[in-house]
């Protein structure tokens, strides 16, 4: 080995450094980790409880269907008869959930905004209603303690600790005058340093989190590679910013100061303004303002419902029925089913208000993340666990279009005045959930990432070369 | 071996070196007295490259130290008032250090004879540093001049706070290797030292060289009596 790293290594040990470091960052790493596995435990548990009681229902109803069927059992009131459509379509809905991805522990990002599960039913309030948060969902991006808070937040802290003095130190103790006596450039041999502590540093990262992911069951995957391809960029790009401001030949203490504030800027600051523009220039609407449309239209269409099933039938005559609706067993339903489409219609501007104003403040966050490399991990943090804003945006489509699937199946049979046979269930919709229609951005926010560090470094060349003017050497 | 030519160093407009021209040649000690802020750390300074000259040039071995930087710290070893070392490492893995970064690799039996050589004892060369007392620290820098095959001694007045028998051995060293051809260049206050070790002796006040002698045309007394003329 080379024999200035090779003793800046032995230094490091016997600094007792490293063993403090790697017992630090292990048991905060490993806390962090079983912290998110804990909530996509109970995620998974609570999705296994919905799906249960679902099966559950629809097996009672499975059977209940086929024992009316066949004349072994009394029928219930017309109510729960779940030969009934609107019974069968409203008390036997399918769950529509969006599963936690295998690296969901990761990143909470978005999870503990949102639900996970849906039960799409054949009538009540618009689903989009239901799950959506209308709140600012850039401004709840950080929080948790999980593993990207670790990495996001106290991971460059330590890597300041680690390298906030690497030249000062050195400076101060005195020994920096014999080394620069020597015959080496000071440049190089400062960088040689910076590398020995990143190298010792992504051991300590890399072991730490395969370690904790491992004993938290996570698959390990080339999604864990990208995940500590990315951590390790981030890393080495708080190293050099420490490299850069070591540079000036200023004291510890300054450097400290110095260093801490490019954290608050690049950690804190830059998200929040980030955040707090997306908001102030694309306002989502009020929850209360849109819950209220909702209600009025809903008010309205129930005092005419009767005109409103007129105009439906006009709308859509392959609905209508030769008989009279009077005869039809859902004729209350069929009343209702027409005005759902008025309501809908009148909360549709809100809607779309919201869900522009949505889709512009992620673009706004998308386009300007490139101002912070926190930002960037975060994204992509939140990517690979499954839990970004657009994960949730696509799961709130999957939903929208079961919800519609599920009435269009029960709706036509309806107007025919069908009733639910055993046959049918077998062709009852179906959910899955897929992540395939959400775009990732693990390349653009790794070379973001190696850009920040081609800009740290770049200064440090700059600063080098005042470096003999800075009375660095004669202080 | 080491040139300085009408040397100057300003900080805006104060003057810490005007035009100082002497030269050391192989085997010479020379020793620059003078009181505090005469311009003799700052001399040294600009020989190490550390301080970049306003104007004229230092030289080593004919070669411009702020032109050649690297290439003149090749043939030099530098000992400053008080040499730090890096407390957890012991004496013979500071000497590796150093001359690591000075381009030489040696085995530990060779380490060890260059401490030796340079007045260690040997219990002392595994001992961590931080146990070490000045003088033993100077040694070590003598120790990586022998390692370094140094042909420049630039020393900042390094027998300060030494004890005379440690402040002796240090001045026994010297004159060992200057008999082996090495020009050193000392700044000192110690103007019997400076008598007794040095063969040059050139006296600066206020950044100007007043005076220079070789040490055998003078003795102790009007030595003394020189020097405190020139600082009244």
């Amino acid at each position: 080995m080379f024999t200035p790293a090779r003793y800046e290594w032995i230094l490091l040990l016997r600094d007792r450094w490293i063993t403090i470091l790697f017992i630090l960052f292990f048991c905060v790493t490993l806390f962090a980790v079983l912290n998110g596995q804990e909530k996509v435990i109970e995620r998974k548990t609570s999705i296994t409880k919905v799906k249960e009681e679902a099966q559950l229902a629809e097996l009672k109803y499975a059977n209940d269907i086929d024992s009316l069927s066949r004349g072994l059992k009394t029928a219930p009131e017309p109510w729960l008869d779940p030969r009934s459509l609107s019974v069968y379509g409203q008390r036997a809905g399918r769950v529509v959930a969006m599963d936690a991805q295998p690296l969901a522990l990761i990143s909470t990002g978005q999870s503990d905004l949102y639900t996970h599960t849906v039960k799409p039913k054949l009538y009540g309030e618009a689903n989009a209603l239901g799950f959506s948060e209308l709140s600012n969902p850039v401004q709840l991006m950080f929080g948790s303690f999980d593993l990207a808070f670790v990495c996001i937040y106290l991971l460059p802290l330590l890597v300041l600790a680690f390298s906030y003095n690497l030249l000062s130190a050195d400076k101060e103790s005195g020994v920096l005058r014999l080394t620069i006596s020597q015959p080496i450039s000071l440049y190089k041999w400062l960088f040689g340093k910076l590398v020995v502590r990143f190298v010792v540093l992504a051991a300590i990262i890399v072991t730490s989190i395969v370690i904790s992911l491992l004993f938290a069951d996570a698959a390990i995957g080339g999604e864990v590679g990208k995940l500590l391809l990315l951590v390790l960029a981030y890393t080495f790009f708080w190293f050099s910013v420490a490299f850069l401001v070591n540079l000036f030949g200023a004291s510890s203490g300054t450097n400290a100061i110095a260093l801490v504030s490019v954290w608050v800027v690049l950690v804190l600051l830059i998200p929040s303004f980030i955040s707090q523009s997306a908001n102030t220039l694309y306002p989502v609407p009020s929850r209360i303002n849109m819950i209220h449309e909702y209600r009025v239209a809903e008010a309205e269409s129930n005092k005419k419902a009767s005109e409103l099933l007129d105009g439906y039938l006009r709308d859509h005559p392959e609905l209508a029925s030769k008989d009279s609706t009077s005869k039809n067993q859902y004729s209350f339903w069929l009343k209702y089913f027409a005005s759902v489409e008025v309501i809908q219609a009148a909360v549709e501007p809100v809607v779309s208000v919201y869900d522009e104003a949505l889709e512009e403040q992620q673009q706004w966050v998308s386009q300007w993340r490139v101002l912070s490399p926190a930002v960037l991990l975060q994204n992509s943090f939140n990517e690979l666990a499954g839990t970004s804003t657009a994960h949730y945006q696509a799961f709130r489509k999957q939903v929208v279009t079961f919800s519609e699937a599920w009435r269009s199946f029960f709706i036509p049979r309806m107007f025919r005045n069908e009733s639910m046979k055993p046959e049918a269930l077998k062709s009852l919709p179906q959910h899955t959930y897929t992540v395939t229609d959400v775009s990732t951005h693990f390349i653009t926010d790794f070379i973001g990432m190696l850009v920040f560090v081609a800009i740290a470094l770049s200064g440090s060349l700059l600063v080098h070369r005042r470096f003999v003017d800075t009375g660095l050497t004669t202080a | 071996m080491l040139e300085a030519k009408q040397l100057t160093k300003k900080y805006n407009d104060a003057t810490a070196l005007n035009a100082v021209s002497f030269k050391v040649n192989p085997g010479d000690i020379f020793c620059l007295l003078g009181a505090n802020g005469a311009g003799k750390t700052t001399t040294i300074n600009l020989f190490l490259n550390f301080v970049e000259p306003s104007s004229g040039h230092a030289l080593i071995a004919d070669k411009d130290v702020s032109r050649e930087s690297l290439e003149t710290k090749k043939l030099l070893t530098y000992i400053p008032e008080n040499l730090t070392l890096y407390p957890n490492l012991d004496g013979l893995e500071n000497l590796d250090y150093f001359t690591g970064l000075a381009g030489k690799k040696y085995g530990s039996e060779e380490l060890h004879n260059f401490l030796t050589q340079a007045g260690l004892q040997t219990d002392a060369h595994t001992k961590r540093v931080s146990a070490y007392s000045k003088g033993m620290r100077q040694k070590v820098g003598i120790a990586l001049a022998l390692a370094k095959d140094a042909r420049v001694l630039l020393l900042d007045e390094p027998t300060s706070g030494l004890d005379p028998k440690a402040s002796n051995e240090f001045s026994e060293l010297l004159i060992a290797l200057s008999k082996k051809g090495v020009a050193t260049l000392m700044a000192t206050h110690d103007l019997f030292r400076a008598k007794e070790t040095g063969t040059h002796l050139g006296i600066m006040k206020e950044g100007n060289l007043v005076e220079m002698l070789t040490t055998d045309q003078i003795n102790h007394t009007d030595l003394e009596k020189l020097y405190l003329k020139h600082m009244n």
